[in-house]
């Protein structure tokens, strides 16, 4: 089960915020994508893996060659949270104003 | 409105909350920002120890903060906008970068009821370099 603390963590990091923007634009592969910044292949690896376990970017075979593509599933739960987060958050925030009306 | 890099992805990423209530456009504003530790869900923080209290300071390239039980404080955005007691806009950052920005509309349709309009853009999309 994933844990939003664990998807907060991945986007935590301004190199895999990177990484997911470049993504938008279609599946790619891990070499491609290290030409496009200044880190290691390694260290691209090791960015698409807490990326892949955060479940924000899945991974498929093509022909000899590994693409990596952004997880839709994996970002509407994301968003799915924000929404819940929000109609939680207001109506707490529509109580304190009954409450404080309430004491006027 | 969402601005345009985001518009030719697949990913949604907007969500829009609008909640009306029975309380002058002022009260309301200064509830939500003043107040906003009286009522923020505490379910809710970032920092590594729960949070104490939470905060917003009122003016354009303000703070948005909690304390926390460890004493340390963590930052969750930064004030663009400030125009009480109607508007402000803020970003939200996961680190020292920005992520994604909140607008917050408080109107008053009529008598003492207040419109409160969230919308917070890119939240979940990643954000775009140098935008």
């Amino acid at each position: 089960m994933l844990t939003y603390q664990q998807q907060f963590e991945a986007l935590a990091d301004g190199t895999r915020r990177a990484i997911l923007a470049k993504l938008i634009d279609g599946p790619i592969a891990v070499g491609e994508l290290a030409s496009d910044f200044p880190i290691s292949r390694p260290a691209i690896s090791q960015h698409l893996r807490v990326l892949k376990d955060a479940g924000l970017v899945s991974d498929s075979a093509s022909g000899n060659r590994r693409l990596y593509a952004i997880d839709m599933t994996g970002f509407n739960s994301l968003r799915e949270y924000f929404d819940q987060f929000w109609d939680q958050a207001l109506a707490a925030f529509k109580r304190k104003a009954d409450e404080q009306e309430e004491a006027r | 409105m969402t601005t345009s890099a985001t518009a030719t992805t697949p990913i949604n990423g907007s969500v829009r909350k609008s909640i009306v209530v029975r309380t002058d456009v002022d009260r309301a504003f200064r509830l939500f920002t003043d107040g906003l530790d009286s009522w923020w869900p505490r379910s809710h923080h970032i920092g590594k120890s729960p949070m104490t209290k939470a905060l917003i300071e009122g003016h354009a390239g303000g703070r948005c903060y909690s304390l926390q039980e460890d004493g340390t404080d963590c930052q969750w955005g930064s004030i663009l906008v400030w125009e009480p007691p109607h508007r402000f806009v803020m970003a939200w950052q996961i680190t020292h970068e920005c992520g994604s920005a909140m607008r917050t509309a408080v109107d008053s349709p009529g008598g003492w009821e207040t419109l409160l309009q969230l919308f917070a853009e890119r939240v979940h999309a990643p954000e775009q370099q140098g935008r």
